[in-house]
């Protein structure tokens, strides 16, 4: 799945375009919260909680479906995975029924973990996990997850399953008695869309390098229509499965009253909403750099912060879409980092190969002194330097760095999975991208990081003498 | 009887010490005692108090120069940069007195110790006057040499007094190496080596770093004007294919000399391993060749297809390295040991631009010592018992 990111200005036309339809009627008169906000609660609670699949379906009369995504608004506000910790993401499966009887499920046979496109509620795109058949998406999100009718009834986008006509039924399922399941769980439905979503397949590159991640807000071009509002269901005529494990309400005053709050704050949630973090806390926000919006990472202080138990990494993940976890024919990764400490500071840029069966982690962990290849945008100077199980950058370096596949290595934590082969296949998806850090080594650090993305040429580093071979800065800054 | 014994004893070792200085060339001064000798001779001699050590050696036709890091003061450390010529007489390579050629500037970067110096032919414009020689040298405020960095200096003549090239480094062991408790006790940049590229201004300066990472470098400069150095970026050498005692090898103490018939670099580095007591330095050195352009190659080949043979070889398959066995002198008469226990910071003979004088044979000098509580020396004696000696390997 690939996103389109258009220009701001276009972008809020669409949004006004997409949110013209949300005229819902604020039909029970409250004042101090809007009508946007008006939601149908459903509520999986321990005491309810049953075993297998649990779900509700509602009717929605019969809808003429024109569009090529259903889009389906919502706000996980929280949940309980079985071994009772607070998890990323609440998770629900969607199954819609047309006049035929004819059921649309979220199926993903594969189990192969994608994405679909999705638009927090001021517009701006992140997107949300697709995996197990379940949509996954992370707790505070407040927006509309697209699911594209090719993708339903286990369709790829080489055999896509063809969109419905109409829709009479749809069915919000849960289900109690999976490991991965949630033993609690609280979402606010808003929405049903028929809406297209424009993925048009448009890379960016700085000269050879194809950017999978920039950092900057990201918009979707989006036409819908609101078909379903969940606010108007009439719950007494909702059919729950034999085993009722969930209970739907509408969202209480001060509920409505934590969305909207929720949505005023939304622009700053949405872009944090693109990332998954985990391990050690840190600090994460977007600040202008030499290319745009980077992101900035900060450590505190050690002493008052480290949490002993978490893992001593705080890691930063970043889900690729198709296309863009393509990495045919690249010859490794870069990234462009900033340094503003007067000492080293260090981190991993790590990847995931999808293997039958999990995901493989590669990284710089496997040895010491593995080499990358600086080029430092503010002095011009190209230079190489040693890993030591993580990348070091030096004091005030500011500029890209190269990592070539072949300083990466499968660690043996991961080699531990039975999927894994420890061989890089570069036909093989790779879906994931981490930014990870240890804590303990970098106390009361910031790093700016921008521009991961694939190189795609051979090049030399720091060559006076031999130009045959281009060197970083010629290749990078080539076709700016 | 006891007293005729130890007469006895006294004109029986006398005799054996005037019969070894006499046979064997042991270094013995007239004014001070003896460095240990314990196999191979020396170069040249210099009474024990002296260090002689990172030999650096130039040949030009019959005649060839030593360069080398020399104390100036008896039994203290003391570093200076020394030259001594030789000339090749009756079958070996005969030595005159030293010179001393570059000393520590007072509260200078370089203000308490010049080390481990390098010198190549060219052109080099310093102050609006082309110099011939360009020497490369460490150099440190401190008097155990660390966070060293690598200075230059120019002169007239291969053999004269080098001024130095401005009041900073040329390469310096900067904040950039700073951990977060900052610059610590590195040793720094350490045993430049210089290769001329054009046989002018361009030269290829190769260098150790000791820091947070232990790295061998090269940097690529236009030295034509050293007033406004023009230099490429510093390359981390490919290190593939070494082999010694130590998980990472390096390119350690390393002298390189370019074979332009070959398109080869020829190496002569310290071969890594634990030692144990002092000094703290190599037990032997190895001579090794690569390809001229591998060594800067970035390799760009998928994980675990980086060629398994590596970039660099022995330059003789059946000469793993020059240690103490292969110092030793088989002739029980001269009561020398088994070689030298430790061997170190050697380097390979080069014309004046640092190019290879044959494609067969290289001559390497290495630095040999002795070690903390060897028989005869006290305290820290071991420190100024450094030699310098020469060792022929045939490429194999």
């Amino acid at each position: 799945m690939k996103k389109k990111f258009i220009a701001a200005f276009a972008a809020a036309l669409a949004l006004s375009f997409a949110f013209a339809h949300y005229t819902h009627s604020a039909a029970d008169g409250r004042e101090g919260v809007s009508a946007e906000s008006a939601a149908m609660t459903l509520e999986l609670s321990p005491d309810a909680r049953g075993e297998g699949a649990d779900y509700l379906e509602i009717d929605l009369g019969n809808i003429e479906i024109s569009g090529t995504h259903i889009g389906i608004t919502v706000n996980p506000v929280s949940a309980t995975n079985q071994n009772g910790v607070t998890p990323a993401w609440s998770m629900f499966r969607f199954i819609f029924t047309d006049a035929n009887g004819k059921v649309y499920e979220s199926n993903n046979y594969n189990s192969v973990q994608t994405t679909i496109p999705a638009a927090n509620s001021d517009g701006t795109a992140t997107e949300v996990t697709f995996m197990y058949n379940y949509l996954w998406p992370t707790l505070g999100f407040c927006g509309t997850m697209y699911l594209p009718w090719a993708l339903v009834n286990g369709g790829t986008v080489q055999n896509p399953t063809a969109a419905p006509a109409n829709i009479v039924k749809v069915r919000i399922q849960h289900n109690s008695s999976y490991t991965t399941s949630r033993r609690a769980m609280l979402t606010h439905f808003f929405n049903l869309t028929d809406a297209t979503v424009n993925v048009s397949d448009k890379d960016v590159y700085f000269g050879d390098v194809k950017i999978l991640e920039d950092f900057e807000d990201k918009t979707l071009e989006v036409t819908e229509r609101k078909i379903y509002d969940f606010a108007d269901t009439d719950l007494d005529g909702v059919t729950w499965s034999g085993n009722k494990a969930m209970d739907a309400r509408f969202a209480t005053e001060s509920e409505r009253e934590s969305i909207d709050e929720l949505k005023r704050n939304a622009k700053e949630n949405a872009w944090k909403s693109l990332y998954s973090v985990n391990g050690q806390r840190f600090v994460y926000s977007k600040e202008e750099a030499a290319y745009g919006k980077a992101l900035k990472w900060e450590y505190g202080s050690y002493y008052d912060e480290y949490d002993a138990s978490l893992n001593s990494y705080g890691s930063l993940g970043i889900t690729l879409s198709e296309g863009k976890n393509d990495f045919r024919g690249a010859k490794g990764l870069t990234v462009w980092v900033k340094n503003p400490q007067s000492y080293y500071v260090s981190f991993n840029l790590e990847f995931a190969e999808q293997e039958e069966g999990g995901a493989e982690r590669w990284n710089l962990n496997g040895s010491t002194y593995r080499t990358l290849y600086f080029y430092d945008t503010e002095t011009g100077e190209e230079f190489s330097a040693s890993t030591d199980t993580v990348a070091y950058i030096p004091a005030g370096f500011c500029g890209w760095v190269r990592i070539p596949f072949s300083q990466y290595e499968c660690p043996s934590w991961s080699m531990a999975n039975e999927w894994t082969d420890g061989v890089y296949d570069e036909n093989k998806p790779h879906n994931n991208i981490y930014i990870t850090s240890q804590f303990i080594v970098n106390d009361n650090v910031t790093i700016y990081f921008d521009n991961i993305g694939l190189y795609y040429s051979d090049f030399s580093v720091g060559r006076l003498f031999d130009d045959s071979v281009p060197g970083i800065a010629e290749l990078t800054e080539g076709a700016r | 009887m006891k007293n005729k014994v130890f007469i006895s004893a006294i004109v029986l070792i006398l005799a054996l010490c005037a019969g070894c200085g006499g046979k064997t060339g042991k270094p013995v001064s007239e004014a001070g005692r003896s460095k240990p000798v314990t196999g191979i001779d020396a170069c040249f001699d210099e009474e024990l108090g002296y260090y002689n050590e990172s030999p650096s050696v130039i040949r030009i036709g019959a005649k060839q120069y030593m360069f080398y890091t020399r104390n100036e003061q008896k039994d203290m450390q003391t570093d200076t940069i020394a030259v001594r010529s030789a000339e090749y007489r009756n079958g070996k390579w005969n030595y005159g007195e030293f010179r001393t050629v570059l000393r520590p500037t007072e509260k200078g970067w370089d203000g308490a110790s010049v080390f481990a110096a390098d010198v190549v032919k060219g052109e080099f414009n310093y102050n609006g006057k082309i110099y011939a020689y360009l020497m490369a040298y460490s150099g440190s405020s401190k008097q155990n040499r660390t966070n060293a960095q690598i200075g230059f200096a120019v002169c007239d003549t291969i053999d004269g007094d080098y001024i130095k090239v401005g009041e900073n480094p040329i390469v310096e062991f900067s904040k950039q190496e700073q951990t977060a408790v900052g610059l610590t006790n590195y040793k720094g940049l350490t045993e430049p080596s210089l290769v001329s590229y054009d046989k002018k201004g361009k030269i290829t300066l190769f260098y150790s770093h000791y820091g947070k990472f232990n790295n061998s470098y090269a940097l690529e400069m236009d030295c034509s004007d050293l007033n406004s150095v023009i230099r490429g970026g510093r390359i981390k050498l490919n290190v593939s294919g070494l082999a010694d005692g130590l998980n990472s090898p390096m390119l350690f103490s390393a002298d390189y000399v370019y074979d332009p018939d070959e398109n080869i670099y020829i190496v002569c580095r310290n071969y890594g391993g634990s030692v144990s007591g002092l000094p703290s330095v190599a037990e032997a050195v190895q001579a090794v060749e690569a390809d001229a352009d591998e060594i800067y190659k970035v390799y760009d080949n998928l994980p675990g297809t980086v060629p398994a043979e590596g970039v660099w070889k022995l330059y003789n398959p059946r000469q793993r390295r020059i240690s103490a066995i292969h110092t030793g002198v088989d002739d029980a008469d001269t009561s020398r040991g088994n070689g030298y226990k430790r061997i170190y910071n050697g380097c390979v003979v080069s014309d004046q631009y640092g190019h290879s004088v044959s494609s067969r044979e290289i001559q390497i000098y290495f630095t040999s010592s002795a070690v903390s509580g060897d028989d005869g020396l006290e305290g820290n004696e071991y420190v100024f018992t450094p030699m310098i000696h020469e060792y022929t390997i045939t490429r194999g």
